[in-house]
């Protein structure tokens, strides 16, 4: 029979094709301590007949006692191994950053022998596993069973990974023991602590019907726009008695509508630059431009506007439109998931801003500026008449590294560059303001609504 | 210096500064995450093992320099590696010391007790080794394993001194019969252990 050639063509993934590897069977077997004792005891009993010397007999009988004593009662069956999240039973978890990722592993002992099982177990760089909690060793009483906490502080967002686990049961004082069981872990998907974020400011471009922003036209609300004349078709209930009684002509308050808007995050995912520290270290490019999304995103949904997330990177992920607490949560989870490739496909700008969601959304785009693509994107986005706000997100501490003495010179080139870029992007009414936390970007947002209703 | 040569300096010194850097944390970090229950267990093995090697021989062997040295350095490797064959090195260096010596040292035969005590010491750092050969240094153990571990070494230490203490009343009363006492007790523990082991070993079908 022959064997079609396609079969023989190599595969486009670099791992050579092999047969899946079949985890052996658990199963009990001897340690080198039984082996050991046996030895001593046998070998000194041999010495004592051979020699005729009764201290022998005395030096073998610890060990031909412990021996019997620990054997008498051996397990057969291997301990059950399963683990799962800590809460549910699902197989992945979730937690925010510096809160502790924490997985059980259920461990059975179907034998009647008590039993001691080591667990050992590993974690991303990012989880630090807390002492006593990663690699441990517990009695389990026969035919009992117990959840055994693997849990550590999780130091970052992302997607990380908890395990795998190694679980090993000794029994008989450590004379047998099992083969080690490999549990291949969970993953932890570590939602970002996003920076406080408070604006006060409205939004420009506010359109439907509902929502927490004033807009310039009147309407049934309570924020209150001017205390006028009466006129015909005014509601009596916003009569202002008051002022009607000091100038007895009959005035009204008038109010101004409530409106919402979508806002629309850009995520600049090109490049990466800078070490993160985790939580409490130093941030990267990826760590300021998902903690300053996530803080954005969050306080939009939580106010009520529609919030959408968009990547401009390889994967080119997007976010739906929504509002609210659980809209919120689940932006945080989108945003776990953001990874920048080491050799990315570069995105198309033409066709991000084609994506993008209605003309009158605010475009907010969290950028380190380092790529002309980006660049490109945010200058099409405001000669299109979009509302740009543009969050630079490359860290100041972040600098290319010394490789020669001009390295300095070079940089303050790049930079002097760097910043021309910016005042051209303001010129083409871009807002441009480097992330900084809570209420950084009021200022920028009520420029753009005084541009609006200009 | 070539520009090429400066950076390539520089990447060296920034790789052995992260290195030592990686190191210094790798050692605070073990010292935080260190458990005290397996690091007694394998400084027990050590002390019952070196105590056993030193036991063993003549007060003037015991005291030089070579022999020392040696017991030393096995009973350490016991304790750094329980799970090998370290302890059945340590144990058979000290049980053929004990045989040498009393083979050349003929006049100045050891008692029963002192083989009684051997016999306890060796047991002690065989079990404490079997115990501790599947817990790293930093694994937290949980105190019913030692409690557990504990009452089978009171047991087994408890029936060791009962059995010198029989056979010291059993050499007492007859002096005579000492070599035929041992052959005759080798061999019933011999068959004793042999049939135990035998049984606790057959695999169930």
């Amino acid at each position: 029979m022959t064997m079609d050639p396609v079969l023989s063509l190599r595969t486009d993934n670099p791992r050579e094709v092999r047969a899946a590897q079949v985890e052996p069977p658990v199963t009990w077997r001897r340690t080198k301590a039984l082996s050991r004792a046996v030895a001593v005891a046998a070998v000194c009993l041999l010495a004592a007949v051979a020699f005729g010397r009764v201290d022998l007999v005395l030096i073998a009988a610890p060990f031909a006692i412990g021996t019997a004593v620990l054997l008498q009662r051996r397990p057969h069956r291997p301990p059950e191994v399963r683990m799962a999240p800590l809460e549910g039973t699902g197989t992945d978890l979730t937690c925010a950053e510096g809160a502790t990722a924490a997985a059980r592993v259920i461990v059975a002992n179907p034998e009647p022998v008590p039993v001691t099982t080591v667990v050992t177990a590993v974690a991303d760089p990012w989880i630090d596993l807390h002492t006593g909690k990663g690699d441990f060793a517990s009695a389990l009483a026969p035919q009992s069973g117990r959840d055994l906490v693997v849990a550590g502080t999780a130091r970052r967002w992302g997607e990380h990974r908890l395990g795998p686990v190694h679980v090993r049961s000794v029994a008989c004082g450590g004379l047998l023991e099992t083969t080690v069981q490999r549990l291949p872990g969970l993953t932890a998907w570590v939602v970002p602590v996003p920076d406080w974020f408070d604006s006060a400011e409205s939004l420009p471009f506010a359109e439907g019907v509902t929502g927490v922003h004033r807009s310039r036209r009147g309407g049934d609300s309570g924020e209150l726009a001017e205390v006028r004349l009466y006129q015909p078709g005014d509601r009596l209930r916003r009569i202002d008695w008051r002022t009607s009684m000091r100038t007895r002509d009959l005035y009204v308050n008038a109010t101004l509508s409530e409106r919402d808007t979508d806002v629309t995050l850009v995520l600049d995912l090109q490049v990466e630059a800078g070490v993160s520290g985790g939580l409490d270290g130093a941030a990267s490019i990826a760590d300021l431009t998902v903690r300053a999304a996530g803080a954005v995103a969050s306080h939009y949904a939580l106010q009520g506007d529609r919030t959408a997330c968009v990547e401009f990177g390889a994967r080119g992920r997007r976010m739906r439109a929504g509002a609210g607490r659980r809209h919120a949560a689940a932006t945080l989870r989108w945003l776990a998931a953001v990874e920048i490739p080491q050799d990315p496909v570069p995105p198309s700008p033409e066709m991000l801003r084609r994506q993008l969601a209605g003309q009158r959304s605010l475009n907010v785009v969290f950028t380190p500026l380092l790529t002309d693509r980006s660049i490109a994107l945010i200058a099409a986005l405001a000669r299109a008449g979009r509302p740009v706000l543009c969050v630079d997100t490359l860290p100041p501490h972040v600098s290319p590294p010394r490789r020669t003495h001009w390295t300095p010179y070079a940089e303050r080139l790049w930079r002097l560059s760097r910043d021309n870029t910016l005042m051209e992007l303001r010129d083409l009414g871009v807002a441009v303001e480097p992330w900084q936390g809570a209420a950084s970007l009021d200022a920028v947002l009520a420029q753009l609504t005084r541009r609006r209703y200009r | 210096m070539s520009d090429i040569q400066r950076g390539l300096l520089q990447a060296l010194r920034d790789g052995a500064r992260e290195r030592a850097k990686a190191g210094r944390a790798g050692g605070v970090s073990w010292a935080r995450r260190v458990a005290p229950a397996p690091v007694l267990l394998r400084l027990l093995t050590a002390l019952t093992l070196f105590t056993a090697s030193e036991l063993a021989v003549p007060p003037e062997w015991a005291g030089a320099g070579f022999y020392v040295a040696v017991a030393a350095l096995l009973a350490l490797i016991a304790a750094l590696a329980p799970a090998g064959a370290a302890p059945l090195v340590a144990i058979g260096f000290t049980i053929a010391a004990w045989l040498v010596s009393d083979a050349l040292d003929g006049d100045g035969s050891p008692t029963l007790w002192t083989a009684a005590g051997l016999a306890c010491l060796l047991y002690t750092g065989h079990s404490a080794a079997a115990v501790a050969q599947r817990f790293r240094t930093t694994t937290a153990m949980d105190g019913e394993i030692i409690l557990t571990w504990a009452k089978h070494l009171g047991l087994v230490l408890a029936s060791t001194v009962a059995i010198a203490l029989t056979l010291a009343l059993f050499t007492a009363y007859f002096t005579g019969l000492t070599a035929g006492l041992a052959v005759g007790a080798g061999i019933v523990a011999a068959v004793t252990v042999i049939y135990v082991l035998a049984r606790s070993l057959h695999k169930a079908t």
